[in-house]
């Protein structure tokens, strides 16, 4: 019934697991149905799980069980079964073996609400399935015609500037990449393999350039991106200022750059107050190297910092 | 920890800034420097620039901002300014700093 946290559950004694198999190893014994309706991915109650372990497992009855309505699905394909009303009534009068349930009575309350919305609703989304889903999968994965950087940030200045304590805690990897992590974010610092030497973009062998060290959080170089937006995630702009400091930019949804210095507020304009068209041409002070554009795919990388 | 007082040179992006101590006479000569100063109306403005862009003098209850010839002191939720004329004041905090970091500071053109 959770999607986040562990589902509730219950280990039953030796006479109660007996009186189960005898009830729904007829289902088992039926053959894997090509036409079997689809599992009901839904948020909520969604069917009983049985698990068998232990040493003296009987080899007739598999590993993992779920129920649904009309179904019963196993590691290889779904089953005909109308077990579920029976599972439901059984597990509804042995709440109380429950772990880590506080209070049985509004849990009961709730598992009841939850399985008469799942009847209800379980066959509707089953219908909706038939009807839709092989075209939705194919649009969901058709190259998208989309507008530049579509999937990169919105503008949000005011979040990283507006609270002290955001300000003053993320510097330009941070908001280059759109992490918030209050802990002054270093390349390669979250995945062990810190940057060591900033005194260009490539550095000898056995040392760690920011580029690498940012390659480590799982960042991807772009060397031949021309300022174009990735298919994925969002473009970021390294530049070296040498043996001192590195420096990123962000494009931003709109396809505008943007960059915060350390613990200064984030902008839109480069050291001469100008917009930023393209980092490589824009005025970047001591930073004079430009390095790479790089991609950050949101969910794909790990950042954080010393503080 | 009440008489504890870092100054934070705001130099870098990326990389963590450098940042020293304060001895106690040290930060006694700022305070006193920094009650005698006139008032100002503007409070400091961190500049969104690469390179340097002021100090930061933090100690347990407050926060100092120096920077262009203003020094904003933030305590309790609120800024209160004064004027630090011909910057001697930022000038004396810069000269506190240890000397790997004011070697830095004087590459820099800083110092």
């Amino acid at each position: 019934m959770f999607s986040g946290r562990p589902n509730p559950s219950m280990v039953l004694s030796d006479a109660e697991s007996r009186l189960l198999i005898k009830k729904i190893s007829s289902a088992l014994r039926k053959k894997i149905s090509r036409k079997a309706e689809p599992f009901p991915s839904m948020l909520g109650y969604r069917g009983i799980i049985i698990e068998t372990f232990g040493t003296k497992r009987r080899t007739d009855i598999l590993p993992r069980m779920q129920f649904t309505p009309g179904y019963v699905y196993t590691h290889n394909g779904g089953r005909r079964s109308d077990d579920l009303p029976y599972l439901e009534s059984f597990v509804l009068q042995r709440l109380s073996s429950f772990e880590g349930v506080r209070s049985i009575r509004s849990f009961k309350e709730r598992l009841k609400k939850q399985m008469e919305d799942f009847h209800e609703k379980c066959p509707k989304w089953r219908k909706n399935h038939h009807k839709w889903y092989s075209q939705l999968l194919k649009d969901f994965y058709r190259p998208i015609k989309y507008k530049p950087c579509y999937c990169a940030p919105l503008p949000d200045l005011d979040a990283w500037n507006n609270d002290p304590n955001i300000q003053w805690g993320n510097n330009c990897y941070n908001y280059g990449t759109n992490y918030r992590t209050d802990t002054y974010a270093q390349p390669g610092y979250a995945s062990g393999g810190e940057e060591n030497d900033l005194s260009a973009c490539s550095v000898p062998a056995g040392h760690i350039s920011a580029r690498m060290g940012a390659e480590n959080d799982g960042l991807i170089a772009l060397p031949s991106n021309n300022n174009t937006c990735p298919a994925m995630g969002h473009l970021v702009a390294l530049v070296i200022a040498p043996d001192s400091d590195y420096h990123w930019y962000r494009k931003g949804r709109n396809g505008k750059w943007s960059h915060k210095m350390g613990g200064s507020p984030a902008t839109i304009l480069d050291n001469s107050g100008n917009p930023i068209t393209d980092p490589r041409t824009a005025d970047r002070g001591s930073y004079v190297d430009f390095c790479t554009f790089m991609q950050v795919i949101h969910g794909h990388f790990k950042i954080d910092g010393p503080y | 920890m009440e008489n504890d007082w870092k100054v934070i040179a705001l130099i870098y992006s990326g990389k963590p800034d450098p940042q020293w101590h304060l001895t106690e006479m040290q930060a006694d000569h700022f305070l006193n420097l920094f009650s005698r100063a006139a008032d100002s109306r503007n409070d400091v403005v961190i500049p969104s620039i690469l390179g340097y862009k002021g100090l930061r003098l933090l100690s347990h209850k407050k926060q100092f901002l120096i920077y262009n010839g203003t020094i904003t002191l933030l305590e309790k939720g609120l800024s209160s300014s004064k004027k630090d004329e011909g910057k001697n004041i930022e000038k004396y905090l810069l000269k506190t700093a240890p000397k790997k970091i004011s070697d830095l500071l004087r590459q820099l053109n800083i110092l």
